[in-house]
């Protein structure tokens, strides 16, 4: 047995063409693979704990009655720590929104998140219903996270945010002032006639 | 030592907690338990621990989305007890060394009743001192089986799933330690002399 | 053991700002005697367990809330709520109960070996004071949760500092913060729950230096010789050959934790203290690792002429129940003095026949106050074990190290 001999000699027995030497290395490689992976998959669940916890993502989606949202007002509801604005727009604000030429808008983007991230930033885009009755917006100003003024306010009949003069038209847009981007659109898609829900369901 | 020790722990291991192991929860009994406990013990007891939206757990009574909106949303948990005296059961299960001591409990009533100081006292053999406050629910044995499973359930919701993660966790540290042995084995074989 | 050098250019840049290569290397490096046998791979499974409460602790701490009216619900937050919990949890409850599994084999493995003896009083001493640290913690820990069973505790255990003469009622409410257990009380035990881990975490390090600079005790009680060729017969480098023992073990002693941890999380607990506490203390146990000097507490009771005797000298100062608590802690400080009332020059029970039977005795005695704690506390046994226990250590020690005959021991360890 050439273990043995090099037990007995004290020589380390060199690698090559040495059957058990090679089986011996695959079993220490192996084990201290095995080692590894058991530090690794205790280390799964102390980083998953720290992701939103079951109670925080049943907050994921809230559900609002809008049946006493009448057209030409607004309402603003708390999701996931945030202001939703929730608009019933005016035929005047509707047709105004749409004859904006896209050239004059400065962010191109919808930025709605039900439809494509590339999609242009048309009222038609913008709006909730194909009649662009309802407009649902967070109420976080794109520039640094002020609540922006509704209610037809700013040069543009939309909002306007108090914090450094950034003007949105009626369909949400920036117009004017240092905000990059038009107010975001949530998920959000009505359950029936007068039920809105807001957010996916993780 | 290690092994005779070993071997004695194994013949002292009741047939119980082999049964311990494996067991896990019927969601039809889930549901038959959460239909005794909505009609009778919520009545005086709450389970304000548990969230609602747990109901829906394919581990537990696996109840539909529909379902379980027609009862509140999912932020709701069930509500707190009724009366004061009425202690919460959403870990009684746990807190009570004998396992089946709710069925045990609701079906111990030996139909005897006395007044002490104004309160009624209902003889009962499971509960400690032999008196409970809790008047007889006349649920049958079987609706007590199921709703002390549902308690069960309540009381520990994810016994399922960390029996699933001791199960890869025994099997691949049984593995590990095969290829430490080995290992320690070999390299001890080889130590210099 | 040759000076370390460093063998790669980072290496040699950090060992010349900070030695701290060569201290990793000295442990790794370190000669350990061949002879270690399993009863020495607690060492290192206490290393894990401080490991896994700090880590698991740490983040159960993320989800957990140190207030009366919040604490239990934060815990059921904790298990039904967050990612893991429950595992998390359930290891860190069943991690309390294997530190002190590990704890007390590796604390009769010193007094059984006699690896407290000159020239390791000083490593005994720092690991019987992390040993008082780690109670400390886990008592602490143990009132967390705000169940029933573990206030009921803290107030039992609270309440032996107002036996003290004169002092305890102010020591007490000192202790506690207010007349009872209560959010002062929590809050206090939350925080030192979180500080006192890293004085034992400092502590362990300084048990480990000690080690290394006397080196490992072993079975056989004798040093390993010091001259090369000598040495090199007595001795192997820690690495691999007692890593890699000491893995085997530790993944061994892991299996039964996760099987315990995952299919029977309550085997160790009290059933009570899932019951929020708030209502009427009926019953006060401690965790089991307590049991044992729990059942000395319990054993001086009102009807022992000594108990009597003493009342009666100290004019009504000394009652049973502040001589139960002296003797609680008598019990536990007595093993601090152990390297000074055992003096037997024969370090290992191998080679002293009547200290093993009484070594042994011990640990069956240790079993049985266990026993005795969980009971109802009537009957002698608990009162022959509290006898026995402090027999062992004030009695039979000190005169076992002056009359017993003990065996001839080996030249070396290589003969045994």
């Amino acid at each position: 047995m050439r273990a043995g001999n090099a037990r007995r000699s004290n020589i380390p027995v060199p690698p090559v063409s040495d059957p058990e030497g090679s089986r011996r290395e695959f079993l220490y490689y192996a084990t201290g693979c095995a080692g590894c992976v058991a530090v690794g998959g205790a280390a799964i669940p102390l980083v998953r704990q720290m992701n939103p916890a079951a109670d925080t993502r049943a907050l994921s989606t809230i559900t609002v009655d809008v049946s006493g949202v009448e057209r030409g007002q607004q309402i603003s509801v708390q999701w996931q720590g945030k202001p939703v604005f929730i608009r019933r727009r005016t035929e005047a604000e509707i047709t105004e929104a749409r004859s904006v030429p896209l050239a004059d808008l400065r962010d191109q983007r919808a930025e709605n998140a039900n439809i494509s991230s590339d999609a242009d930033a048309s009222d038609a885009n913008r709006s909730l219903d194909p009649d662009g009755e309802w407009l649902v917006m967070l109420g976080v100003c794109t520039h640094l996270g002020c609540v922006p003024l509704g209610n037809e306010a700013g040069d543009y009949n939309g909002w306007f945010c108090p914090c450094h003069g950034s003007h949105y038209d009626s369909a949400g847009r920036i117009r004017k002032g240092p905000a990059p981007e038009n107010l975001h659109i949530p998920v959000a898609r009505f359950e029936d006639a007068t039920t809105l829900r807001i957010g996916t369901a993780v | 030592m290690m092994k005779i020790a070993l071997l004695v722990a194994m013949l002292m291991a009741p047939p119980a907690v082999a049964q311990g192991i494996f067991q896990t929860y019927d969601s039809d009994q889930l549901r038959r338990g959460l239909e005794v406990y909505t009609d009778t013990c919520s009545a005086c007891h709450g389970l304000k621990h548990v969230p609602l939206r747990s109901l829906g757990d394919p581990d537990g009574p696996a109840l539909d989305a529909a379902a379980i909106a027609a009862i509140g949303t999912p932020t709701d948990h069930f509500p707190p007890s009724a009366l004061p005296e009425a202690p919460d059961l959403s870990v009684m299960a746990r807190a009570r060394s004998n396992p089946d001591h709710i069925r045990a409990l609701l079906q111990g009533y030996t139909g005897e009743e006395r007044e002490d100081h104004g309160a009624y006292l209902y003889g009962n053999t499971e509960f400690a001192g032999g008196w409970i406050a809790m008047p007889p629910t006349g649920l049958d044995a079987a609706q007590s089986e199921d709703v002390a499973a549902f308690l069960a359930w309540a009381a520990d919701p994810n016994m399922a799933a960390r029996k699933r993660s001791g199960f890869t966790a025994v099997a691949y540290l049984l593995v590990l330690a095969v290829l430490l042995a080995l290992t320690t084995r070999s390299v001890w074989r080889r130590q210099p002399r | 053991m040759e000076p370390y050098r460093p063998k790669s250019a980072a290496a040699r840049w950090l060992q010349s700002r900070l030695p701290l290569p060569g201290i990793i290397h000295h442990l790794f490096a370190a000669r350990t005697p061949r002879n270690l046998n399993w009863m020495w791979v607690w060492g290192i499974i206490l290393v894990f367990c401080l490991g896994l409460q700090i880590v698991t602790g740490a983040v159960l701490a993320f989800h957990y809330t140190p207030q009366t009216e919040l604490a239990f619900a934060s815990i059921q937050r904790i298990v039904r709520n967050v990612n893991g919990g429950a595992l998390l949890q359930s290891l860190h409850a069943n991690g309390a109960s294997l530190f002190f599994i590990a704890i007390y084999f590796h604390i009769f493995r010193s007094i059984y070996y006699g690896s407290h003896k000159p020239p390791r009083e000083v490593t005994w001493l720092i690991g019987m004071t992390m040993y008082l640290v780690l109670m400390t913690v886990a008592f602490m820990g143990y009132v967390l949760p705000w169940g029933s069973m573990g206030v009921g505790a803290a107030t039992v255990v609270t309440g032996m500092f107002g036996t003290i003469p004169w002092v305890g009622d102010a020591l007490q409410a000192w202790v506690l913060g207010g007349p009872s257990v209560g959010n002062a009380t929590l809050n206090r035990f939350a925080v030192l729950h979180y500080l006192l881990p890293m004085v034992a975490l400092g502590l362990m390090a300084l048990h480990i230096w000690s080690v290394h600079v006397s080196g490992n005790s072993n079975p056989d009680g004798v040093e390993p010789r010091q001259d090369p060729e000598g040495n090199a017969r007595d001795t192997l480098p820690f690495w691999p050959y007692f890593v890699l023992k000491d893995l085997l073990a530790l993944v061994l002693v892991l299996v039964i934790f996760f099987a315990v941890a995952t299919f029977g999380p309550d085997t160790f607990a009290h059933p009570e203290n899932f019951v929020e506490a708030g209502g009427p203390i009926t019953d006060a146990a401690p965790e089991w690792y307590f049991l044992p000097f729990y059942a000395i507490l319990r054993s001086i009771t009102p009807d022992l002429w000594p108990v009597q005797a003493l009342h009666w000298i100290s004019g009504g100062l000394l009652d049973a129940a502040f001589l139960g608590v002296l003797a609680l802690f008598a019990s536990v400080l007595v093993l601090m003095f152990l390297p000074w009332l055992d003096r037997s020059p024969v370090r290992s029970a191998r080679y002293r026949p009547v200290f093993r039977v009484a070594a042994l005795l011990l640990a069956a005695d240790f079993v049985m106050l266990g026993w005795c704690g969980a009971g109802s506390g009537e009957g002698p046994w608990g009162l022959i074990g509290t006898l026995y226990w402090f027999g062992f250590f004030l009695v039979i020690l000190p005169v076992l190290s002056r009359r017993e005959r003990t065996r001839a021991l080996p030249e070396t360890i290589g003969r045994a």
